[in-house]
């Protein structure tokens, strides 16, 4: 059996690599890629005729359908604006049918208007001849009868004026004796206010100088009063300068004393004086009462 | 009473200032370390013998430092019962709760024109202690504006009885009669011109 694998191996290995067998298989392969090759471009080809058939297709379907759907605005459009132009000529019939109505009762009642005017316009007339007339024959029966009544006044406003003639004639006489008693009593008058005015003169003259001189007396009074206050407050003022200074001399002199005696205490006191004088100062504070202060 | 109150009491009755007393504890404690450090012989004698020794051997000590007799006398005022019971050991401590306590006496703070002495100072203590209060110390301050009479300070308050105090008592009168001296020496000088 294994006598059989190793001379099969054998003769397999025998077979398989030879250069002949090799360059077989090499052709064989070569053969099969160029098949592969043409299989791969007409399977493109086929596909890009068939995009090409689709697509075609496609576009005519799709002309077909702007096409149509163009007929069909185009149809509705038509039909709309038929519409719109019969509504638009109904209106506009009906309208000038209005105007046209319009137009004759407006003639008519110009019309009617205009001859009722002309009848009033002859009835107006008629009547105004009329007044005119039976005025005309009125002012003629009244012409006497004014020139009449014009004289009467003509010699009635001539009456009037010699009468205010007379008056004023009267007047002026009666003005002019009023006149005289006038002056007379204004001369009398005038006397009368002249020695008034004298006496009050004299009255008011008397009482200025009655006041000018007790004005002088007031003023002298003022005057001394001033005087005396000024003199006072020159008095009162030199007196504090005075009491200020004196003031000062005291507490300089104080002050001078003070310091001459604490400086001779100091220096010229033995230390039992001092010791005197301490004591008589505990003694003094004692006496105030100021060690028994309680805290 | 114990020890360090026995030495702080027995200093007061001679000793008027703080600056005094602690001196004269210092000179106290010197002759402790004396007695204690160079002269130990003469502890443990009897009663007698022993205060007779120390009392001489605390004589001859001062006298030989020059101390006055206030500071003789008021180291003398501390009784022997002291010397029996203080130590070698124990002196330092005494001393330290001695000073501590005389820290805490109250302070008389006095202004005085000079410098008193010891004799003066013992007059003035003896009438502060007499009338103000018994235990105090005084401090006294020179100040030369308290000439004529002292200043001081009593319960935390300054009080001026110096010289200024008095003469403004009495100020007026004497600006009066020194106005009147110079009116009679003017008038003298007027009818002898």
């Amino acid at each position: 059996m294994s006598s059989f694998y190793s001379t099969f191996y054998q003769t397999l290995y025998s077979i398989l690599f030879t250069p002949e067998f090799i360059a077989l298989v090499a052709v064989g392969v070569l053969l099969i890629i160029l098949v592969a090759v043409r299989n791969s471009i007409i399977l493109q080809k086929l596909e890009s005729s068939l995009q090409k058939d689709a697509m075609a297709q496609a576009q005519k379907e799709s002309r077909e359908i702007i096409w149509k759907a163009m007929e069909d605005a185009k149809r509705i459009r038509v039909d709309a604006e038929l519409r719109g132009i019969k509504g638009a000529a109904k209106e506009k019939l009906e309208i000038q049918k209005i105007e046209q109505e319009y137009k004759e009762t407006l003639n008519s009642l110009a019309q009617k208007t205009t001859k009722t005017l002309k009848e009033y316009r002859g009835a107006i007339e008629k009547e105004i001849g009329e007044i005119t007339a039976l005025a005309g024959s009125e002012i003629q029966k009244q012409v006497p009868l004014l020139h009449t009544e014009m004289e009467g006044a003509k010699n009635r406003i001539h009456d009037s004026l010699r009468s205010l003639e007379d008056t004023l004639k009267g007047t002026e006489k009666e003005y002019a004796t009023f006149a005289a008693s006038l002056e007379g009593v204004a001369r009398e008058q005038f006397e009368k206010d002249r020695n008034i005015l004298q006496g009050e003169l004299k009255k008011i003259t008397g009482e200025l100088e009655e006041a000018v001189v007790d004005l002088k007396k007031d003023g002298k009074k003022i005057i001394e009063s001033q005087m005396r206050e000024e003199f006072d407050s020159a008095r009162k003022v030199i007196q504090e300068y005075r009491d200020n200074y004196t003031a000062f001399l005291d507490n300089s002199m104080a002050l001078l004393i003070e310091d001459a005696t604490a400086l001779v205490l100091q220096k010229k006191l033995s230390l039992g004086e001092h010791a005197d004088l301490v004591l008589t100062a505990l003694e003094e504070a004692k006496q105030k009462g100021i060690f028994s202060k309680k805290s | 009473m114990d020890t360090a109150s026995l030495v702080t009491e027995s200093l007061l009755k001679n000793t008027y200032t703080r600056a005094h007393i602690l001196y004269r504890l210092e000179v106290f404690k010197e002759f402790l370390e004396k007695v204690f450090f160079t002269h130990a012989q003469v502890r443990g004698v009897t009663a007698d013998g022993k205060e007779a020794s120390n009392e001489k051997l605390l004589l001859t000590f001062l006298k030989g430092r020059g101390e006055n007799e206030h500071t003789v006398a008021s180291l003398q005022a501390i009784p022997m019962l002291v010397y029996q019971t203080i130590t070698a050991q124990t002196v330092y401590s005494i001393i330290d709760m001695v000073k501590e306590r005389t820290k805490n006496l109250p302070t008389f703070i006095v202004y005085v024109p000079v410098e008193f002495d010891e004799k003066e100072t013992q007059r003035i203590g003896t009438w502060i202690r007499a009338h103000i209060q018994k235990d105090l110390l005084i401090s006294f301050r020179i100040s030369p504006k308290s000439a004529g009479g002292c200043a001081f300070i009593w319960r935390d308050a300054y009080y001026d009885f110096s010289f200024s105090y008095f003469f403004k008592a009495h100020k007026t009168a004497m600006i009066r009669s020194i106005r009147d001296a110079y009116e009679r020496f003017r008038n003298t000088t007027k009818h002898t011109g």
